[in-house]
């Protein structure tokens, strides 16, 4: 086991040191999917998740809150009607609509008493991560509100009256405490000094209370397409991520032999397995990591956030493993660095022509699709977009992994027995 | 220490060995000494266990050196440098020190020890690819003694070297035999098996065709010393077992311009026992 990790650590410590092979590692494929991201339109403007919003009544508060809305720097967000919204969010146009129904301004005037501001999300099951995002806004919204509106006097006044009104609506064990603390309140925000730290103080320890509830609907996105171009074309440079570590590790492999390290590990008291195995963890965790540096700048610069991060996860699993199998299997094609290397080359450059990694698999003719299903590549392209865009449960997802995890183990285990076999 | 026994190994059409018979004694510096492509390199695979003979059999340490435990017993300086040039030297050490199951204290110790014997601690932080011909050899052998062997194989240690790298290796190779170990030097190189050998196998076309010291060699397979006399503007040549006997009887005779003994060198061992030059 400690042998293992010695190999992999040699292994990524000289890919590191190794300029032109950490560049067709990392760089290029970064080139690759930015360039021909901007080629597709990508550059839609914006990488904010898209939101439509949806106000059902006339209300002063209700009002202010929809722009406060409309004012977020983190969203894009397009005010339009329900039932355009609806469609929206059906076609995956919009991540989610946020829906102010009817009331919301009314409950918003008594934050202590009754029913908080009710607020509808309307987007598709899968979006936890836009859910969580966009929940945590509006609670933050919300906060901001009910500070606003016992900040102003006037609006004070209408509020604090909207709340004793209702005392008789709390619990009772509850209502002198709220009654002095509406008092106590008054008096202070009446004062020159009053700040929001005394008046979030003021509650503490008292009932629990939120100043939003929001609740979802859920609105299954009936087709789904990529959100922009680059998530197309960082799909494709993922690729080339896998490409130039398989490459990389290729000649690593071969390196050993032609230098004689091969023979001097042999020498040791290693299995020649354990060796192979060796390589292939390093091999498997460059993959791995420059995979998922794609996808983090590809989320965080270009807008190509995935739906499912334990779904890409697993396709990034599969697609090195896939990977490393075909670097092993690759290796022992050759006994020289030419050799193996032009015939790494001249074996994945169709699989890749076909696999889509090259030409977009949804625009590929029938008899295309029907070709790339004996394509490795293409496996992991729909396995990473099945995470990224394409919406898939983990049932779509299993046939691509297991695809991938076999071709891994089958690919990786006959070149591990030709490599074995072949004279020191 | 070693024990080959009548082995016979081929690569497709290539008889590489064929009926090799060797008896390697605890301790001392033998020498493996024949043209390119004689076996010496397939000799050595057999000893690590990188390659299995066809028929015959092979013990090393009193084992089977296919036996993963055994192996760790053994060090192995291939022909080619068998290093990693982006790593340095102190880094290339630790990683074969870890192959071999060092750890901790223990693996530091060695790699400043063996740093220590092969002269290269003031460039251990630099990567091996900067060194010299020399450094790197040196480093080589550094790397095949890092898990202190009993047994340490040396092939073609000194290829490529410059005459002070050569002499600092046979230092460190003499300083092993002074540490105990049994050490097997393959080599073409005839003066560094006069120098560096207790004994010597004579090996072509994958057989050994003697094997003895060096000076029982020159005796058996050397032929007759032959004086040189210049006397009277002309060179006489004499063969005899006795120069010193033969220069004073011919001294007596009448004055003698200029004199030289040459005696035989295992160059002449092998023409002897093959029919030809060993730089053929």
């Amino acid at each position: 086991m400690h042998a293992w990790f010695a190999l992999a650590a040699k292994d990524i410590r000289l890919l590191l040191r190794n300029r032109g092979a950490l560049f067709f590692t990392v760089g290029w494929p970064l080139l690759v999917a930015i360039f021909f991201g901007l080629i597709f339109g990508g550059g839609s403007g914006s990488s904010r998740p898209k939101i439509a919003l949806v106000v059902q009544e006339q209300h002063a508060a209700t009002e202010r809150f929809a722009q406060s809305v409309l004012k977020l720097e983190t969203l894009e967000v397009e005010r339009v009607d329900a039932a355009t919204a609806e469609q929206l969010v059906r076609q995956g146009k919009r991540s989610a609509a946020i829906v102010l129904p009817e009331g919301f301004g009314e409950r918003s005037a008594r934050t202590f008493s009754g029913d908080p501001p009710q607020i509808e999300l309307w987007l598709d099951p899968s979006r936890k991560a836009e859910r969580a995002m966009i929940e945590g806004m509006l609670m933050k919204l919300g906060g901001e509100a009910m500070f606003a509106s016992i900040s102003d006097p006037e609006a004070r006044r209408r509020w604090l009256a909207a709340s004793r009104a209702d005392l008789d609506r709390v619990d009772p064990a509850s209502r002198q405490q709220f009654s002095d603390f509406y008092d106590a309140l008054d008096a202070m925000m009446a004062t020159p000094q009053a700040s929001a730290p005394a008046a979030e103080g003021a509650i503490a320890g008292g009932p629990a209370f939120t100043p939003l509830a929001v609740s979802s609907r859920e609105i299954t996105v009936a087709k789904r397409g990529p959100s922009n171009g680059f998530a197309i074309s960082f799909t494709q440079g993922m690729f080339w991520a896998l490409m130039g570590a398989l490459m990389s590790f290729v000649t690593s492999l071969v390196l050993e032999r032609m230098q004689g390290t091969w023979n001097r590990l042999r020498s040791a008291p290693l299995t020649a397995g354990a060796i192979l195995f060796g390589k292939a963890l390093a091999c498997f965790v460059v993959m791995l990591a420059s995979l998922s540096l794609m996808s983090l700048v590809g989320a965080l610069m270009f807008g190509v956030v995935p739906h499912s991060l334990p779904k890409l996860l697993l396709a990034f699993v599969a697609a090195a493993a896939a990977f490393t199998g075909l670097m092993m299997l690759l290796a022992s094609l050759g006994r020289t660095v030419q050799s193996a290397s032009g015939a790494a080359w001249a074996v994945m450059m169709p699989l890749a022509m076909i696999g889509g990694a090259m030409i977009p698999l949804f625009v590929m003719p029938p008899w295309m699709l029907q070709l790339s299903n004996l394509s490795p590549v293409k496996w992991a392209v729909l396995g990473i977009e099945g995470a990224i865009w394409r919406g898939f449960s983990f049932a779509e997802m299993a046939t691509p992994v297991a695809i991938l995890l076999a071709t891994g183990v089958l690919c990786g285990g006959l070149g591990a027995w030709r490599i074995t076999r072949q004279p020191a | 220490m070693i024990r080959i026994d009548s082995v016979h190994k081929q690569f497709g059409s290539t008889v590489a060995l064929d009926g090799l018979s060797l008896d390697v004694r605890p301790g001392e510096i033998f020498g493996l000494l024949g043209p390119n492509g004689a076996g010496k390199s397939t000799t050595m695979a057999l000893l690590t266990g990188l390659q299995a003979p066809d028929a015959g059999s092979v013990s090393v340490l009193g084992g089977d050196p296919r036996d993963a435990s055994l192996r760790a017993r053994i060090g192995l300086a291939p022909q080619s440098l068998a290093l990693y040039e982006h790593l340095s030297g102190r880094e290339n050490l630790e990683f074969f020190a870890r192959m071999f199951g060092l750890r901790g204290e223990r693996l530091k110790q060695r790699v400043d020890a063996v740093l220590d014997v092969v002269q290269l601690s003031d460039r251990q932080r630099d990567h091996a690819g900067g060194y010299s011909g020399g450094m790197q050899r040196r480093l080589n052998l550094a790397a095949a003694i890092v898990h202190d062997p009993e047994l340490v194989l040396l092939d073609e240690p000194t290829a490529g070297v410059d005459p002070q790298s050569r002499n600092a290796l046979f230092e460190n190779v003499l300083a092993l035999k002074a540490g105990g170990r049994t050490i097997v030097y393959t080599t073409h190189y005839m003066e560094e098996v006069e120098r560096l050998c207790d004994r010597v196998a004579i090996v072509d076309r994958g057989r050994v065709l003697a094997v003895d010291t060096v000076a029982g060699l020159l005796r058996s397979h050397g032929g007759t010393p032959v004086l040189v006399v210049e006397r009277d503007g002309s060179s006489e040549r004499i063969e005899t077992v006795d120069p010193l006997a033969e220069l004073n009887r011919i001294a007596a005779a009448g004055p003698i311009a200029a004199f030289h003994v040459e005696r035989p060198r295992l160059e002449q061992v092998f023409l002897h026992l093959t029919g030809r030059s060993l730089r053929d």
